[in-house]
């Protein structure tokens, strides 16, 4: 058997006649269902608004508290299809804050959280434990929130830690995933961050803010470590403590972690720029421009030669080789891996391809050519690297 | 991006990403109608709690681990129903190569089968794999050989 047959195999599956057209009618219709809830439940809410103002003000009062009762967080994990989690939030492990601070033209709620492992089935995978945390945001002036209203990408929703710069913990360096979607007006955030259990021994903030990576325009840090936002700041933004159990603090790990992001200086001194920029010329006349978020090293010092590339290739080689001997990892693999370092090495040859090793030990490649007007690439510990 | 409610996007993403996520739930169910199930339950999905992606690739991502999560379960499901006896029979006595092959595939590991497809059908490298599963590309890597090394069993040749 060969590739050729294994897409035969599954090219011999025949689905019923018409299945995309009628799917795609099922959907429009349910679309429109929606869309004819939504608007029906938005006259209810107005006629009974309606009715209590007539009837009394006090019951007005009672009336707007009732308008903004928010999911709980277990029927925010369900909202995000998270079973596991929504089951986890319930649990006695959960913590339940129910924290509402208001700022510019939102109320910001942090709802709760939860830390376990395996909680996400979008991502079994995870065999180490995460914690999760759900945050709602609403308009002070009522007017609904909804996927096309509210930009998810222009808010940064991150743990912080006393005594740590918050440029070492937050989500860049703690591998997060934000998911976000509204509901009846309000959008709600689900955020999955490595676990936080372990600086519990500190105080540990979750942060809700306009704009992108932490830094010194947003944040400051006192003498004694804590970290309020700067003072001129003036978009969106929230900051709750995290009542932690400090008995599950695990300081050794901490400190390896906060080590391990090479993100150990701060100042509070602005430095004017939000990012560093490295521009390198290539061979071939183009331009490969790395970004990065400003305190952070600088990637480009960790761009590869082709004899520094060459060097690496040999260290991969033994490695592999070794998980081979192991049994963990095919020759097939292991000399495909190599071949395909072989064309990256001709490619940093003749310019056409850059490589340089990340901090978390990853390897990033990118492709030059003339033809690449802004070709963009983010990788996990938020560099960015443009060529034009 | 556009969320997922408007009739043209509807249209697109189901013309889009249809034969896709259909084979790829196939890899965990024989049948190809609980497929197309699984497949319309993950756009029901995404239609009523319609999540922000931030790309393409992460809208992929979302359809494609929603998919096989459903296929799951509706395997799952159908594995505590007592299949009859005559009806298992037919099903092991059939020698045709293509459903030998399909048999083999859902006997593997889920966590295998899904990346083998995706490398051997779909023509994803393992770095994109990685991404669209959320794994790291090392973990892809081991899995896929050592899915291809259990598929070589089941099938008792050379594969792929």
């Amino acid at each position: 058997m060969n590739r050729d047959s294994y897409r035969d195999a599954f090219d011999s599956l025949s689905f019923s006649a018409g299945f995309e057209e009628r799917t795609a009618e099922l959907l429009c219709q349910r679309a429109h269902e929606l869309e004819k809830e939504r608007n029906n439940m938005k006259l209810t809410k107005t006629k009974k608004t309606a009715v209590l103002i007539a009837a009394c003000i006090a019951l007005l009062v009672v009336s707007v508290s009732a308008a903004v009762m928010l999911l709980s967080p277990s029927e925010v994990a369900d909202l995000h299809n998270q079973p596991l989690l929504a089951e986890a939030f319930q649990t006695d492990d959960a913590i339940l804050l129910n924290e509402t601070v208001e700022s510019g033209d939102f109320s910001i709620t942090l709802l709760g959280l939860v830390s376990g492992e395996n909680l996400d089935v979008l991502n079994q995978d995870l065999d180490a434990t995460h914690t999760y945390s759900v945050l709602a945001i609403r308009r002070l002036d009522g007017e609904p929130l909804d996927n096309t209203t509210f930009d998810f990408m222009q808010y940064t929703m991150t743990p912080l830690v006393a005594g740590y710069p918050p440029t070492a913990v937050n989500n860049w360096t703690l591998d997060s995933g934000a998911s976000g979607c509204a509901k009846d007006g309000v959008y709600y955030y689900l955020l999955d961050n490595k676990n936080l259990e372990m600086f519990a021994d500190h105080t540990v903030y979750m942060a809700f803010y306009e704009g992108f990576a932490p830094n010194n325009s947003t944040f400051t840090v006192a003498d004694d470590g804590s970290i309020s936002f700067a003072d001129d700041f003036e978009g969106v933004h929230a900051l709750f403590t995290l009542p932690l159990d400090p008995s599950k603090a695990d300081p050794a790990a901490a400190e390896a972690f906060v080590e391990g992001t090479g993100m150990t200086g701060w100042s509070n001194e602005p430095s004017g720029e939000e990012y560093n920029t490295n521009v390198q010329e290539n061979e071939d006349g183009s331009q490969t421009i790395m970004i990065t978020p400003a305190g952070e090293q600088d990637s480009m010092n960790n761009a590869f030669t082709a004899e520094t590339f060459e060097e690496y290739i040999q260290e991969e080689r033994v490695r592999m080789q070794a998980e081979v001997e192991a049994g963990v990892l095919s020759q097939e693999m292991c000399d495909k891996t190599i071949r395909e370092l072989e064309k990256t090495l001709a490619g940093i040859r003749d310019g056409s391809t850059f490589a340089a090793l990340l901090e978390d030990g990853s390897l990033f490649t990118g492709t030059t050519s003339q033809d690449a007007q802004a070709e963009w690439q983010q990788s996990e510990d938020g560099v960015l690297a443009v060529i034009h | 991006m556009v969320p997922f409610g408007t009739d043209e996007t509807i249209r697109r993403i189901v013309a889009e990403y249809s034969p896709l996520l259909l084979r790829l739930a196939c890899t965990r169910l024989r049948s190809t109608a609980d497929a197309e199930d699984a497949v319309q339950e993950t756009y029901l999905r995404l239609l009523t709690t319609q999540p922000v992606f931030r790309d393409a690739a992460h809208e992929k991502a979302w359809l494609i681990r929603t998919t096989l999560h459903r296929a799951s379960d509706i395997r799952r499901g159908a594995e505590r129903r007592n299949l009859p006896l005559e009806e298992a029979a037919l099903e092991a006595a059939s020698d045709d190569p293509h459903s030998i092959l399909l048999d083999a595939v859902h006997a593997l590991p889920e966590k295998y089968s899904a990346i083998i497809h995706l490398h051997y059908y779909e023509g994803y490298a393992i770095k994109e794999i990685a991404k669209l599963l959320g794994l790291p590309a090392a973990t892809v890597g081991t899995r896929l050989a050592r899915g291809r090394e259990r598929l070589r069993q089941l099938l008792k040749e050379d594969v792929l």
